[in-house]
């Protein structure tokens, strides 16, 4: 089956800074990919690149089938950034209206919310559990709750492939179990391709299918059964276990 | 209604009215995208414009426009080069259109006309006025409707937006348009220096009673249109300049939707 993204020989640099090195990999479909690597290392780089948010210097992309430079079909991908953390507090959109939004490309003529639209947005609000929610300012929310309804905005347009960038930072403990179930439910149950960044060593051993480090502009890819968690445990914060620094050896491409 | 039998003020109150529906209509998405300024940069240069107009002989209102479209490009350019200073690329074309009006305006003969534009005047508006802002309030009240959940996402979040399939740049570009030719036209009777006010004081008042995003642009209008009216009543009837009787009763809206949150907020509270 053709892979749902491959890149091949992608460089980034900037300001004179190798961040991507000559990456190839391929991501195949329902896979579950743990981005992992210190901050700097190119994890968002890589994905802010798949988004189109970035211009690889060399290399290219494929992205469901499409060259990335030709791809025009957003709305099969979700991609879930640091947003929660960043977005003003105050808007004063409500929930209903910012999940309305992302489905502009679906509305008519006029780029109101029609019956069919209200009837998608009870629908992707039904599956995160927060329909109570639809009339609530997304600014009065906490963490773990805005986190599910930017995954309901995502949701309303079925992607094939959602990535999220450290999508839990923020989020207390038991929303984020809440958001990891939710997770688990899209990529087994819907078969949605996931890729995540997190230094999180619990999600990446319990959800991953495969774990790529992102270590000095390269990339080490390792079968998630065959990560050595163990090895990996000494660096604790708080509840999280995170991922230190660590050398690669032949097997790991 | 002694009031309404001069021509000159029906015309006044209909094209106040018009002004005042779209002006807080475009100001929801620009202060909520944190550009309140685009509103005063661009009344700066449009009175250049008007300057321009003056000292070539030329309609000032159209020369306003022109010279404030050319800007609204201008701006756009800048901002994505400064991509992270969005406030630089504005100051920047505030300093110039500062800089051209007080050159144009002091190689002018006559100064009263140059600043019957700064101020507003309820008697400088013509037939002519009222046949060009009523489609062009009609254009971009549909343009609105027309693209409303994207100018929503724009205003949230722009790389969000693309991905949603949103045309990110070309309704940044119509947007600045329609911003250009509100201020342009607005100025006429709120007057070049005040006309920015009436973009962003209604929607600040707004902010405070506000639950959505429609609620926002709904109570936003109401507040605009309640100071265009009173301010037009006061200023005819103790002969005072419109553009201030309209800001000052938006000022008075937005004190007293203040007054109403917290009120609200301390004794209400849930």
């Amino acid at each position: 089956m053709e892979p749902v993204i491959n890149i091949k020989n992608v460089s980034f640099n900037y300001k004179r800074k190798n961040i991507l090195k000559n990456i190839s990999m391929d991501v195949n479909q329902g896979e579950f990919l743990a981005f992992v690597g210190p901050n700097g290392s190119g994890k968002t780089t890589l994905m802010k690149i798949l988004v189109g948010e970035l211009t690889p210097d060399s290399g290219t992309i494929t992205m469901l089938g499409t060259p990335l430079e030709d791809f025009n079909s957003w709305t099969r991908i979700g991609y879930i950034s640091q947003e929660v953390k960043a977005f003003n507090p105050s808007f004063p959109a409500t929930v209903k209206e910012i999940i309305g939004a992302n489905l502009y490309s679906r509305l008519g003529f006029f780029k109101l919310l029609n019956r069919e639209a209200k009837k998608e947005i009870d629908r992707v609000l039904d599956l995160v559990d927060m329909k109570e929610f639809k009339y609530r300012q997304l600014g009065s929310l906490s963490g773990g709750q805005k986190q599910r309804i930017f995954i309901a905005r995502t949701l309303v347009n079925d992607p094939e492939l959602i990535l999220l960038d450290e999508p839990l930072v923020g989020v207390d403990g038991a929303a984020q179990d809440r958001f990891f179930r939710l997770i688990n439910k899209l990529n087994r149950q819907l078969g949605i391709t996931v890729i995540m960044i997190s230094h999180d060593i619990h999600v990446i051993s319990s959800e991953a299918t495969r774990v790529v480090c992102f270590s000095g502009g390269h990339i080490f890819i390792h079968e998630a059964d065959n990560f050595d968690y163990d090895n990996y445990h000494c660096d604790t914060v708080g509840e999280n276990r995170f991922i230190p620094d660590h050398e690669h050896g032949a097997g790991d491409r | 209604m002694e009031i309404f039998t001069y021509s000159f003020m029906v015309r006044a109150f209909i094209v106040g009215n018009i002004i005042g529906f779209v002006a807080p209509l475009l100001g929801v998405f620009l202060i909520l995208k944190r550009l309140s300024l685009i509103g005063h940069t661009i009344a700066h240069v449009a009175l250049a414009g008007v300057a321009l107009g003056l000292f070539l002989g030329l309609n000032p209102v159209m020369t306003a426009v022109v010279v404030s479209l050319g800007a609204t490009f201008v701006i756009e350019n800048l901002r994505e080069r400064y991509e992270n200073y969005a406030e630089l690329s504005l100051s920047i074309i505030l300093a110039s259109g500062l800089g051209l009006m007080t050159v144009l305006v002091s190689l002018l003969r006559e100064n009263a006309r140059i600043l019957s534009y700064m101020f507003g005047s309820i008697t400088m508006v013509t037939r002519g006025d009222l046949y060009t802002v009523l489609p062009l309030g009609i254009v971009m009240t549909v343009l609105i409707i027309i693209f409303y959940y994207g100018f929503i996402y724009i205003t949230f979040n722009e790389h969000q937006a693309r991905l949603a399939g949103v045309p990110v740049r070309y309704l940044n570009i119509l947007f600045m348009v329609m911003i250009a030719l509100t201020v342009s036209l607005g100025m006429r009777i709120i007057g070049g220096l005040l006309i920015a006010s009436l973009i962003s004081l209604p929607v600040a008042a707004a902010l405070q009673v506000a639950h959505s995003f429609r609620s926002t642009i709904i109570y936003s209008i109401l507040f605009s249109l309640l100071a265009v009216n009173v301010g037009l009543y006061i200023s005819f009837y103790r002969d005072l300049a419109p553009g201030g009787t309209v800001i000052l009763t938006g000022v008075g809206c937005l004190i007293l939707a203040l007054l109403y949150n917290n009120i609200k907020s301390r004794y209400f509270a849930i």
